[in-house]
């Protein structure tokens, strides 16, 4: 690709990124959300978290892995508690990569 | 008058001070990440301006991995464009369910905002509303930290990506640690943890259907429906 089509296609991929992202945003700035829809919408953050995180820590290529030589389910069930202990980000993010360092080298 | 001024800019720098807070898990994740994207774009021939054009312009970790095999793999302008589209789709969902909370934003505002709105500023702005001591300045705040971070990060691996050996393995890992985080935040009662394993078991399902990752869209307006539907039988039950 010559360097023209790629900053074409950067910029068309930013304009396909950014309208989904806005849409809602206008559509609802001068309208009344009715109840039930924000029933509704209160339900979306733990869904999209759920479907994220199942398949990136059950399956590897395609393939469902539930077992303890599944390394990034071990790590992800002890970063798991300790969100829920800790209720810290930060630390379940340290603690989580360094464990699934640690515990990728000893098996590798 | 000077004293107003000065203690105005007090609590400006306080309300900053909290977004910069707020956002330092995201940074944490975002400059491993971030520079990783840098190094792998740079490797399948991005030079680091095209890097931090992709960067500012798209502003979305998984959608700029997959472009970046893409254009590798000498991919068409048109397939590129049309994955990033199918990819950052969940983005709607997100910016639906923050819509409750900036409402009164004017329009500038929201459109400024809505730029910045990825599965983490998402998350964080999220929990940070949902507590209540949440502002609009604070929350666009935490966007445009993690803006900066991702962009700098991004051409920071452009740049020195081929001289630093990265274990992408354990930086794509931060990504997942994060989101069980969020996960666990969102947890308000047991049809909370029931829609969120019904998304995560019906995404598994899905994710040997579809190629793209579009079943992350299907999954979640799925287990949504189901936990709306379940909490209207409780309430009436």
């Amino acid at each position: 690709m010559t360097q023209k089509q790629i900053i074409l296609t950067v910029f068309g991929m930013g304009v396909v990124t950014y309208i989904p992202r806005c849409l809602p945003f206008l559509f609802f700035s001068n309208r009344k959300i009715p109840k039930r829809l924000e029933k509704w919408l209160s339900f979306i953050p733990i869904s999209i978290f759920g479907s994220l995180i199942f398949p990136e820590i059950l399956t590897s290529e395609n393939i469902l892995d539930i077992s303890f030589s599944n390394i990034k389910l071990v790590v992800s069930f002890i970063v798991f508690v300790i969100a829920f202990k800790t209720r810290s980000m930060g630390w379940s993010i340290v603690v989580g990569m360094i464990l699934f360092w640690i515990l990728g080298r000893g098996l590798m | 008058m000077f004293r107003i001024i000065i203690k105005n800019n007090k609590k400006r720098n306080e309300l900053m001070l909290n977004g910069i807070k707020a956002a330092w898990p995201i940074c944490l994740g975002y400059f491993p990440l971030g520079f990783a994207c840098g190094v792998l774009a740079q490797k399948s021939g991005l030079c680091p301006f095209e890097i931090g054009l992709m960067s500012i312009f798209v502003f979305a970790g998984s959608a700029q991995f997959i472009a970046i095999s893409m254009f590798n793999n000498s991919a068409t302008i048109f397939s590129i464009i049309f994955a990033t589209f199918i990819i950052n789709l969940r983005h709607i969902l997100m910016s639906s369910s923050l819509t409750v909370y900036l409402r009164g934003a004017s329009r500038k505002f929201l459109l400024l905002f809505s730029y910045g709105v990825t599965d983490e500023t998402f998350a964080i702005n999220l929990d940070k509303f949902k507590t209540g001591t949440w502002n609009h300045s604070q929350a666009l705040t935490v966007n445009h930290i993690a803006n900066v971070v991702w962009v700098i990060s991004n051409i920071a691996g452009g740049y020195g990506g081929s001289m630093i050996p990265i274990n992408t393995s354990v930086i794509n890992y931060s990504l997942t640690a994060m989101f069980i985080s969020l996960f666990v935040f969102q947890i308000k009662n047991k049809i909370y943890v029931l829609a969120g394993i019904i998304a995560g078991i019906s995404s598994v399902y899905l994710s040997f259907v579809f190629q793209s990752n579009i079943y992350v869209i299907f999954a979640t307006l799925f287990a949504t429906t189901i936990g709306y539907i379940l909490d209207s039988f409780r309430k009436e039950g």
